[in-house]
């Protein structure tokens, strides 16, 4: 671990705490849902007289937002029939309580990986004001007025999710404290009560937690045990796809002499769009997109709406796998800065995962096919997360894992094992357009195109044509390293041709996978030519990769210059580009990224991060498996 | 600034002169040094290569102080790294041919070693050398990368990336060698196969197509030499001079793309299918339609997957 890399806790606070602010976060207070608990404010109340016999049968009725209106209804069964099931139309849910609503925790370089993830609402047993309530999913029990004396009432869920929730019961004095499971008075019974459920974690690991949990009034009348179960299911964590519209940029501070030419670049282009000015995190890592991806969970909200927690995720890079206490890519503890109200940070990570296979944690490598319906017919609401992995070279496991038991997003996998750094932003990148019933489409790398481009400006007279003008392989050699060349020479060169021609048949599997996953059409694939090189038997993007950007507004894309030869005026590869994306209704927004990230294998979208607005109706409850 | 420079070179050779007239430097085998390269090329070549050395130093001093500037840059590059490695191939490179003997210097004779580099910049270090020099396919560093094949250094990258930049050079004659090379290399015998198509001559294809009739050895290995077969064959790679001065692309190509389908319609590995599918396509042969037409006749059994075969080839984007 390097101290001095180390983020500066106070800025990045700062930083995020004025974005949040900007963005509106996620509204404290008006949680749960409307209905008032039984009884007012009287909550639990010791016994009290009552009839020493029921007259009729016992009341013995907890219930939950079975059908996901926002409110418990105690009269008819719209909260109450089958409501220990679970189903994609039925069934109450509830949040993993991650984020830390009263700002309690620390964002300290002295914490470990490990420390500085323990930190959030669910650590602790007590409800952190008004707006960790609202994270807490309502259950009711409904009134037995009747009651007999004597009468014992007792909450349990069951085994395999004990360890995972947490109850809190409202008291008489109308607050909510932690659940203990101990036999309860007749009188609360009698006068009914109000539990509210939180999970302390996502699920990680179906086959640990599936993320049910069945919690079972149990009434003990004069021995005699009668029992009421209702199931919940808690949140999936749900991943932002590109054409969700942004409301929150990123790129990292102008932390290295190369990236002043960046920033401003992305900020001009950001402000011709009219599209949010990008947050500068203060970390020592230009490549945003690679330490964090955001993220969100969703309930349905008291009186209508969503309750949203924001997921801020840390990559899986294990950078120092040799230290126990700070082995995690450092920049990615930026997460934990963002974390505050309605906003959670989390980590998976396996420090034994192959360090060769390392790069594919990046979130680069983590991307999201936006909603489609599969030709098989299943409806991806959320789209389909989409990452670079083989049997032989695969990220984390554990990620993975984590990533596959949400349920939402399933994910499709293509083979990224033939590029150096192996991310799948490389050669796709999903864009909004304007021109299909989708609402969206692919721009992919086309290598072929690229050769095919160069060979007939050269054939038209153009071979001495320059490209990579003014442009340079290292700045601190005071330009003594010129990348510039003409297309005569690249179209002579063995290993930027070699690579290239792989490259046109490696991405043409990946969009065989698309239309065999996704169900796209060769017409829907907007062709990005530029060419590739190798090093140390990998490929690389040899022309800024253009494929390689940020969907900044629902008609913006932030593309790489690609500094390409300019014919007749024209530099003929920004010529394309602009004129392939148009007719989607897409503006091309330029950004310089030579020095700081394309010489060093990559572009804007690997040198920049997104939020991205939560879906107006984010009910991933009906899709999920 | 000619002059200051001038002034500033001439002490660097001077130097090696001194060190040369001494005998001292023959012995010497610096600890950033791929070999020790008296042993390696022996006592005369070694000397003639330092001669050749200094008097590049004094020619281009530019291109030394590049290549040890690019050196300390290092540890900030490797931060700033991403993916696999840290490659400097293309700053290299930009240093053009004249350049190769401060390459030369820096991997085989007077490396400064791997100091505070960590792992994996050390080894894009020296691969990204062995790359560059590899490319510029220049006579006098043949004996070099020869000597670094027969190094077989214990980074199996770095092996890989001198079997690759001496298969550039397209000589029959080493075709010998580097198989060699890649198939003692044991377990990681894989890393190695995978270079060796960067030999575009028939000898090498030939060679490729025994192994993969030779049992023994392991997925890893026959996927490495399919992808071999696929980088020997390569439609683009055909269409630069520096390879198609062999005069040998139709028998090059031919045979791969042959080989590659035959192992297409045979294996019973998926793995291979796929891996001898993506090679046949790089090599975008124009009579691959023929030949899948032929390894129809010969392997009936196979002809519904034969044919998809053909279907991926007929809207192949390389051609």
């Amino acid at each position: 671990m390097h101290e001095a890399r180390r983020p500066t806790a106070a800025t990045l606070l700062t930083i995020f705490l004025a974005f949040l602010t900007a963005c509106g976060g996620t509204e404290p207070g008006n949680g749960g849902n409307e209905t008032s608990p039984p009884g007012g404010d009287q909550g639990v109340t010791a016994d009290a007289p009552s009839p020493d016999v029921a007259p009729a049968g016992p009341i013995v009725d907890i219930r939950a937002d079975l059908d996901r209106d926002g409110k418990i209804d105690l009269e008819g069964d719209n909260d109450d029939r089958d409501e220990d099931k679970w189903t994609n139309e039925r069934g109450a849910i509830f949040l993993a309580n991650i984020d830390d609503d009263e700002r309690r925790c620390q964002f300290s370089a002295q914490l470990s990986d490990d420390e500085i993830v323990r930190c959030n609402d669910a650590a602790d047993e007590v409800v952190n004001g008004a707006a960790d309530e609202a994270d807490l999913a309502k259950m009711l029990v409904k009134p037995w007025p009747l009651a007999p004396n004597g009468t014992t009432w007792m909450v349990k869920v069951n085994a395999e999710a004990a360890n995972y929730v947490r109850l809190f019961i409202r008291d008489s004095g109308g607050s909510l404290t932690v659940y203990k499971p101990e036999p309860g008075p007749a009188g609360t019974l009698r006068a009914g009560f109000e539990l509210r459920i939180e999970a302390k974690d996502i699920v990680r690991d179906r086959t640990m937690w599936d993320g049910f949990v069945d919690v079972t009034l149990e009434v003990d009348v004069d021995g005699k045990k009668h029992t009421d179960t209702v199931r919940l299911r808690v949140a999936p964590l749900l991943l932002h796809h590109q054409v969700q519209k942004a409301n929150g940029l990123f790129v990292a501070r102008d932390i290295f002499p190369d990236s002043k030419t960046f920033v401003s670049s992305f900020d001009a282009a950001t402000t011709a769009a009219n599209a949010p000015k990008a947050i500068k995190l203060d970390v020592n890592d230009q490549w945003a997109q690679d330490y964090f991806e955001t993220g969100y969970m969703v309930m349905p909200k008291a009186g209508g709406g969503q309750q949203v927690i924001d997921v801020f995720i840390r990559s899986a890079n294990v950078f120092n796998p040799q230290s126990k206490s700070f082995p995690l890519r450092e920049a990615g503890r930026i997460v934990f800065a963002a974390r505050g109200p309605g906003v959670a940070a989390i980590q998976q990570f396996d420090v034994r995962h192959s360090q060769e296979m390392d790069t594919l944690n990046s979130n680069g490598n983590l991307e999201v096919v936006p909603p489609h319906v599969a030709p098989d017919g299943k409806n991806h609401a959320f789209g389909r997360i989409l990452r670079g992995s083989v049997a032989t070279f695969f990220p984390d496991p554990t990620f993975q894992k984590l990533l596959d038991s949400q349920g939402v997003q399933p994910t499709i996998k293509i083979d990224t094992s033939w590029l150096l750094v192996g991310h799948v932003d490389e050669t796709l990148s999903f864009v909004p357009t304007t021109s299909s019933a989708r609402g969206w489409t692919v721009l992919v790398n086309d290598a072929a195109m690229a050769v095919k481009m160069l060979t007939d400006a050269a054939t038209a007279g153009h071979r001495d044509v320059k490209m990579f003008q003014n442009k340079f392989w290292l700045d601190q050699l005071n330009r003594q390293l010129p990348a510039e060349t003409t297309i005569g020479k690249l179209l002579d060169d063995t290993e930027i041709m070699a690579a290239t021609a792989e490259a046109a048949i490696q991405v043409q599997k990946q969009k065989d996978i698309l239309k065999r996953e996704v169900g796209l059409r060769d017409e829907e694939f907007v062709s990005v030519p530029f060419t590739h090189y190798y090093s140390d038997g990998y490929s690389l993007a040899y022309q800024p990769g253009t494929v390689n950007g940020v969907v900044i507004t629902n008609t913006d894309f932030i593309a790489p210059v690609g500094h390409g030869p300019v014919v007749d005026g024209v530099d003929v590869f920004k010529d394309q580009f602009e004129k392939a994306v148009a007719p989607h209704g897409i503006t091309v927004r330029w950004v310089e990224n030579w020095d700081l990230l394309h010489r060093l294998s990559g572009e804007v979208h690997c040198g920049s991060n997104a939020r991205r607005e939560i879906p107006a109706d984010a009910s991933w409850w009906k899709v999920i498996q | 600034m000619t002059a200051k420079r001038v002034t500033r070179s001439l002490p660097f050779g001077l130097g090696l002169s001194l060190l040369l007239l001494c005998g001292a430097a023959s012995a010497a085998h610096a600890g950033g040094a791929l070999f020790d390269a008296a042993g390696a090329l022996g006592a005369n070549s070694a000397r003639g290569y330092r001669q050749r050395i200094a008097a590049a130093r004094r020619a281009d001093a530019r291109s030394f102080r590049v290549v040890a500037r690019l050196r300390a840059l290092l540890p900030t590059l490797a931060k700033q790294r991403r993916g696999r490695g840290v490659t400097v191939l293309l700053p290299l490179a930009a240093l053009g041919a004249s350049g190769r003997w401060a390459m030369a210097d820096e991997l085989f004779f007077s490396g400064a070693g791997q100091g505070t580099l960590d792992a994996v910049a050390w080894r894009g270090w020296r691969v990204s050398l062995l790359e560059a020099i590899g490319r510029l396919r220049r006579a006098d560093m043949a004996p070099l990368l020869r000597a670094a094949v027969r190094h077989d250094d214990s980074d199996a990258r770095v092996a890989r990336a001198a079997v690759e930049a001496l298969g550039r050079f397209g000589d029959p004659s080493d075709v010998d060698l580097l198989v060699n090379a890649a198939t003692q290399r044991g377990r990681d015998a894989h890393q190695l196969l995978d270079a060796l198509g960067d030999c575009r001559r028939s000898a090498m294809v030939t060679r490729l197509t025994k192994l993969l009739a030779t049992p023994g050895h392991d997925t890893p290995a026959r996927l490495s030499i399919l992808k071999s077969l696929g980088r020997a064959g390569n439609a683009y790679a055909w269409r630069t001079s520096a390879v198609r001065k062999s005069g040998e692309e139709q028998a090059v190509r031919s045979a791969a793309a042959k080989a590659l389908i035959d192992v297409y319609a045979t294996t019973t590995d998926a793995s291979e299918r796929d891996r001898a599918a993506t090679s046949v396509l790089v090599v975008g042969w124009s009579r691959t339609p023929q030949l899948i037409a032929a390894a129809k006749t010969r392997h009936p059994q196979q002809s519904e997957s034969l044919d998809s075969l053909a279907k991926r080839f007929a809207r192949s984007p390389v051609r």
